[in-house]
């Protein structure tokens, strides 16, 4: 008998959580896949050539990757230097702004969006403000096109290069900085030879958030990208005009440029393991001491910063005007909080932010759950078994939302148990299980550094004491992980209660969430409601962000 | 012809805010010579090394290498090598990356890097390792690794911080000697940082302490040890007992002590002077007393409470019963052989004649012994 | 203490959802009409049936079809409320309604009522001109379709994007219909389509981006539905319209029962009370929507509605053609004329 593959209980459980996680995450989009060929009855292929004789398709696809290459390529350009400046340079007023460089991440979508049209739109703020300073009689741009959604990607997604590269130069070893600096290195290459390939990592992990978030980004294409389509507008032009088997082919080949990608990315970062070394003191903080850059540094955070909220701030201005009153008015001549007593007096008004609070929280509950029990089971039994689950957990990252939308509505359409389908459309489970589903690479991959940071010692350590495998979980392994998992927690939760492109496939009556309701306010001609849901979105999104900072300071 | 002060410090000083760590420090080390910066954790001496290397840049006083002002030159441009406590490795290279790194830096040619990189490999006995990647070599390995790194661009300085502190004993006390013959073999000026005593006189051809950012004393570990200069050396550097007396009189730097609550009158070094009649304190290193068969004058008994075996020689800690003279019973310690007492046999000490004299120190204002 | 606060929340939000249910039978309607006629009926209705519960989801007219047809396996509505009546005609195909033949079907015309009972037309919507009035005078606003073509309003005219619209998908299926009519064929009206796109500054998104910007006059003119922009005025909005000389192309809004609705005895209630002359004329008065049935007095209209249906000269449309095309049509459209636009050659 070889003790290899051994049956044990650990091995077992393991192979349940991957069956689960399977059905969940993977057999849909196994359907969908499926359905795109005809779903047997007969295999086709017609449709796949359908998609192929149609040059717009191959543009719009051909344009969904460069924007999200472009989207990359200009986050970094973004979210690394402030990285570095927030993170290495000690100024007045630091750790508040940055704080704030990281709110993009809060402004929800739709209406983030509207502002940036109230913004840079034709006659938005600055647009007039930059056609009065140099006297011109038109607008000074057009916010459409390519530029436009590039803009808006870039806004709110250099702040996971940000986030990423603050969170990595944090954990960088000091001492080897100054290994290379001793060696006569010059800063330009420690840079180039030190510094950023330790942030590899790091940036690699950024960027493939970034290119997947772009690949699914919905509401800017959508908005501003007229007749410039990318996949996601083509999927839903297909829907909208009822050529189903169209948007089929669109939802495959959209999921098969995102594994390529992923795949791609893959072979750019092996993902080797850097941290072999024994570990240093992180490097300290450069301290500006003349006045003037001290200054010079703090004025320039606090711009930055303000320009970075300019969007937040419109948003709160556009929901305190009453419907109709701003025309050509640089500013709007009315305020009033109307729109906010509407908000808070109708219960139905109320009824959205309750189903997207309670929705976000049952899923990020669910999604800390699921993604510990499958992080602490692929690291217990570790070869293909933890492998498996680990590419399970991490799988709905790399698929866009609308795809991933259509593929859990189309699997739980049909009542078929013995097929594993069951009927959950219609019903109020579907949507938070989807917003489960998205966010568990979220709390999964926070899980599975989390645990990976840790001594092995202590479980044996607690073991030793005669603590068994639930109450070492509970007692020793989650209190370490929680900086980690209230870190990936809280993120989830931001994200599901501001989702839109997978709600808007699934959502009921009774599970109508905020972004929902500002469709309709926004479909209602009620910009100003619209804003109000945003700010109220926004409010919350930024609570939880609050709330996340404590739980790290408390461990 | 060696230059008796290639590296020359003179007057560094240095505050962090409100904390002053290191005060005025001067120093001048020999062209080939190895210092050993030894002194307790807050003393100073890190800061003291990062200053040398040009991680901080020191608040005044001068920094001179073979005549050159270093003080102010950014740490890329002075040309020393320092081995990191944590070595600090670039984890993202292999060891010969590892090794070139600085090779690259001064644009050596590529011929002229690999021949290096291979000389500097083999001269810390990894000659086949340029190939590895740092999570496949032992702490002892990745430890020569740093070595050949710093030591590849032919530094003219070489800085060591804590070089052995992440190694097991077993292990350091062979890199310590693989250390110093790679150093000797090259002749390089060489800083070492420890806090250790042993690493300090094993490594430094002359060791430094510093304490609470002031420079106690500099020397031969023998001056260390035999002469120590201030008190903190005396206690910091080898052990001692400590016990009190007065000074009957004094004939230059020597002074002869009636010790307290005894008969005997110890001879020792006057460290920093005193007049007949003065209280003070004598420390006396534990090889400088010896067992006496028989009660006789100059002699004290005292009970063994403790009997630290240690192979060649062994450690004994007495105590003597109380007395009126003194506030409590007096702790001595002697070294000896293994066999010459039991625990809690009641033995009579004295001052042998082999040893370091003992050191008189003044006894500070309100100190009880 | 503090680990207390998220619990206490997660409570409150418990016993705030489970709230909601009061027991009363629901009326599930999925509509594209907007808060206002909504609110407007089920505050009148439930008036009248206190034992029901009328609720709404709004969305666009499309996509109460494509969502009606998702969740055809476990319908959540009980009546389709709202949309052209092309819409309708394709759910009807593919059996996303049930037959119900309310007690004033006979009052429709026959036109307006869908094949088997499946759906009737309620209101009538009428694409019409619209124009800024306060950077365009009366005199010089469009009056015609083909006013639109005028080099004046080169990059002023605003187009609701046609894909997500049936009032954009019956305007510009008009334009083909006609052409069909015309030559046989569908080329002079994609011709037509590609010099209005040529005029086309941007396809907005919704309805309200498109007021958004006509009002900030980002663009001028426009094409719209009537109802919308009187509401529009109410709220002294500078938008104002005008009827096309040469005909407008009628909309039958309809509605009709889901099938499989889950409340159809109050659903077929509530759609028998909908096409009461009482409840029309009440949204006639209140929310501009003229009633598809004829049979309606003179007393039971308001001013602006007897005005309108005096002004109004309906155009007739091969309804058949549009059904059968419109899809295909739009097709082509989305991938060959926008942003292709070729200003007429001159």
């Amino acid at each position: 008998m070889s003790f290899r593959g051994r049956v044990t209980r650990p091995r077992l459980a393991a192979a349940g959580l991957a069956l689960g996680l399977g059905w969940l995450v993977g057999y849909p989009l196994l359907i969908t896949a499926t359905e795109a060929f005809g779903g047997g009855a007969p295999w086709t292929l017609d449709h796949f050539k359908a998609f192929a004789e149609r040059g717009d398709e191959w543009t719009a696809l051909g344009r969904s990757l460069w924007i999200s290459a472009a989207s990359v390529v200009l986050s970094a350009l973004v979210g690394v230097p402030l990285g570095f400046f927030f993170e290495r340079t000690e100024f007045p007023g630091r750790r508040l702004l940055g704080g704030l460089v990281a709110l993009p991440v809060a402004l929800p979508p739709l209406v983030g969006v509207i502002a940036f049209l109230f913004l840079y739109g034709e006659s938005g703020f600055i647009s007039r403000a930059v056609a009065a300073v140099l006297g011109l009689t038109g607008p000074p741009w057009r916010l459409a096109g390519a530029g436009a959604i590039l803009l808006v990607h870039t806004y709110s997604m250099y702040v996971y290069f940000y986030l990423f590269t603050r969170a990595a130069l944090a954990r960088l070893d000091g001492s080897v900085l100054e290994a290379a600096a001793n060696l006569g290195a010059s800063p330009m290459r420690i840079l180039f030879r030190v510094t950023l390939p330790l942030l590899r990592p790091a940036l690699a992990g950024a960027a493939l958030l970034t290119f997947m978030t772009s690949l699914a980004s919905f509401s800017a294409p959508y908005i501003f990208g007229g007749n410039f389509r990318v996949m996601t507008t083509q999927i839903v032009a297909s829907k909208l005009n009822g050529d189903l088997e169209m948007a089929r082919v669109e939802t495959v080949m959209l999921a098969g440029l995102a594994l390529l990608a992923l795949w791609g990315l893959r072979l750019l970062d092996p993902g080797d393991d850097l941290a072999a070394t024994v570990r240093g003191v992180a490097p300290s903080r450069r301290q500006l001491t003349r006045p003037l850059a001290k200054w010079g540094a703090a004025v320039a955070g606090w711009s930055l910063s303000l320009f970075l909220l300019l969007p937040h701030f419109t948003l709160v201005l556009v929901s305190l005007v009453p419907a109709g009153t701003w025309t050509t008015e640089a500013l709007p001549p009315v305020l009033f909080g109307g729109n906010y007593s509407t908000l808070f007096s109708r219960p139905e008004s109320l009824k959205p932010l309750l189903n997207s609070a309670w929705m976000a929280t049952v899923a990020t509950l669910g999604a800390l759950f699921l993604g510990f029990l499958a992080a602490r089971s692929s690291l217990r039994v570790k070869g293909r078994l933890g492998r498996l689950l680990e590419s399970l957990v991490s799988l709905p990252w790399a698929i866009p939302g609308t795809v991933f939308a259509v593929a859990l509505a189309t699997t739980f359409s049909i009542h078929k148990p013995q097929a594993g389908r069951f009927l959950l459309i219609g019903t109020p489970w579907i949507l938070p299980l989807a917003y489960l589903l998205r966010n568990l690479p979220l709390t999964g991959r926070a899980a599975f550094s989390g645990l990976r940071q840790l001594d092995p010692s202590l479980e044996e350590a607690s073991a030793s004491l005669g603590a068994g495998p639930w109450r070492t979980m509970w007692k020793i392994l989650l209190p370490m992980v929680r900086p980690a998992l209230a870190a990936g927690a809280a993120l989830a939760f931001i994200t599901a209660l501001g989702d839109f492109v997978t709600s808007i496939v699934l959502y009921t009556l009774d599970t109508r969430p905020i972004s929902i309701e500002i469709l309709a306010s926004l479909r209602l001609q009620d910009t100003g409601l619209a804003a109000a849901y945003g700010v109220l979105l926004m409010t919350l999104s930024a609570s939880a962000f609050v709330l996340w900072g404590r739980q790290g300071e408390r461990v | 012809m060696k230059d008796s002060s290639f590296l020359a410090i003179e007057n560094l000083d240095k505050r962090f805010g409100s904390l002053h760590v290191l005060k005025k420090i001067a120093l001048e080390v020999a062209e080939g010579e190895i210092l050993a910066l030894l002194g307790p954790s807050g003393s100073g001496k890190t800061t003291a090394l990062r200053l040398l290397a040009g991680f901080e840049t020191p608040d005044s006083g001068s920094i001179r290498v073979g005549g050159e002002e270093v003080s102010r030159l950014p740490a890329a441009r002075r040309g020393f090598g320092m081995v990191f406590q944590h070595y600090a490795l670039f984890p993202h290279l292999t060891v010969g990356q590892n090794v070139a790194f600085g090779l690259e830096t001064r644009n050596w040619k590529e011929a002229e890097i690999q021949q290096r990189v291979a000389a500097m490999l083999a001269l810390v006995d990894l000659a086949d390792f340029e190939g590895r990647r740092l999570g496949e070599i032992s702490g002892g390995q990745q430890q020569r690794v740093a070595l050949a790194r710093a030591l590849a661009p032919e530094p003219r300085l070489l800085l060591l911080d804590e070089p052995l502190s992440n190694l097991d004993p077993t292990l350091r006390e062979r890199t310590r000697r693989q250390l110093r013959q790679a150093i000797e073999r090259i002749g390089i000026t060489t800083i070492l940082v420890t806090h250790e005593q042993e690493e300090a006189f094993h490594l430094g051809d002359r060791v430094a302490v510093l304490h609470g950012g002031e420079l106690q004393q500099v020397g031969r570990p023998e001056e260390l040890y035999e002469h120590p200069r201030t008190r903190f050396v005396a206690s910091f550097v080898g052990r001692s007992s400590v016990v009190s007396g007065h000074l009957e009189s004094v004939d230059g730097s020597l002074g002869r002590v009636a010790i307290a609550g005894t008969d005997c009158i110890w001879e020792g070094h006057l460290v920093e002077g005193g007049r007949p009649g003065d209280e003070v304190e004598v420390r006396v290193r534990p090889e400088s007393l010896v067992f006496a068969a028989e009660p006789a004058p100059g002699v004290i008994s005292a009970e063994v409470v403790e009997r630290r075996y240690g192979g060649a020689m062994t450690l004994y800690f007495l105590q003597t019963p109380k007395c009126e003279e003194t506030p409590g019973p007096m702790k001595l310690e002697v070294m000896a052989r293994g066999n010459a007492a039991r625990a809690g046999e009641v033995v009579g000490v004295r001052l042998g004649e082999t040893g370091p004299l003992p050191t008189i120190f003044p006894i500070e204002p309100g100190a009880t012994i | 203490m503090g680990k207390w606060v998220p619990v206490g929340f997660l409570v409150w939000l418990l016993g705030a959802v489970a709230g909601c249910d009061d027991g009363r039978t629901q009326v599930v309607i999925y509509s594209p009409h907007g808060r206002d006629l909504l609110e407007l009926l089920e505050k009148a209705y439930e008036e009248q049936h206190p034992e029901i519960d009328v609720r709404y989801l709004d969305m666009g007219s499309q996509e109460v079809y494509d969502r009606v047809r998702s969740e055809s396996a476990n319908p959540q509505a009980d009546l389709w409320f709202g949309g052209p009546d092309t819409i309708f005609s394709r759910g009807a195909q593919e059996g996303l309604l049930a037959s119900y033949r309310p007690s004033w079907a006979d009052s429709v015309p026959q036109a307006s009522q869908g094949p088997n009972d499946l759906y009737f037309g309620l209101y009538l919507a009428c694409p019409i001109l619209v124009y800024n009035s306060a950077a365009v005078s009366d005199e010089a606003a469009p009056r015609d379709w083909e006013d639109l073509l005028d080099p004046a309003w080169n990059q002023k005219v605003l187009i609701r994007d046609p894909l997500a619209s049936g009032t954009m998908r019956t305007v510009f299926g008009m334009v083909l219909a006609r052409s069909v009519a015309e030559t046989g064929d569908e080329g002079q009206g994609f011709d037509w389509l590609r010099r209005l796109d040529a005029q086309t500054k941007e396809y907005t998104l919704n309805p309200a981006l498109l007021f958004e910007k006509l009002t900030r006059q980002e663009g001028l003119v426009s094409i719209w539905e009537l109802t919308d922009i009187l509401l529009l005025e109410r709220r002294n909005s500078p938008l104002r319209y005008r009827f096309a000389t040469s005909g407008t192309p009628v909309i039958d809004d309809s509605i009709g029962l889901v099938t499989g609705a889950r409340n159809e005895a109050a659903a077929k209630d509530f759609l028998e009370w909908v096409g009461s002359t009482d409840a029309l004329s009440l949204v006639a008065r209140e929310a501009f929507r003229l009633p598809a049935r004829t049979d309606m007095v003179a007393e039971q209209l308001p001013d602006w509605a007897q005005k309108v249906l005096t002004a109004l000269k309906p155009l007739h449309l091969d309804q058949g053609l549009m059904e059968e095309r419109s899809a295909q049509w739009m097709e082509t459209w989305d991938r060959e004329v926008r942003g292709k636009g070729t200003a007429p050659a001159n």
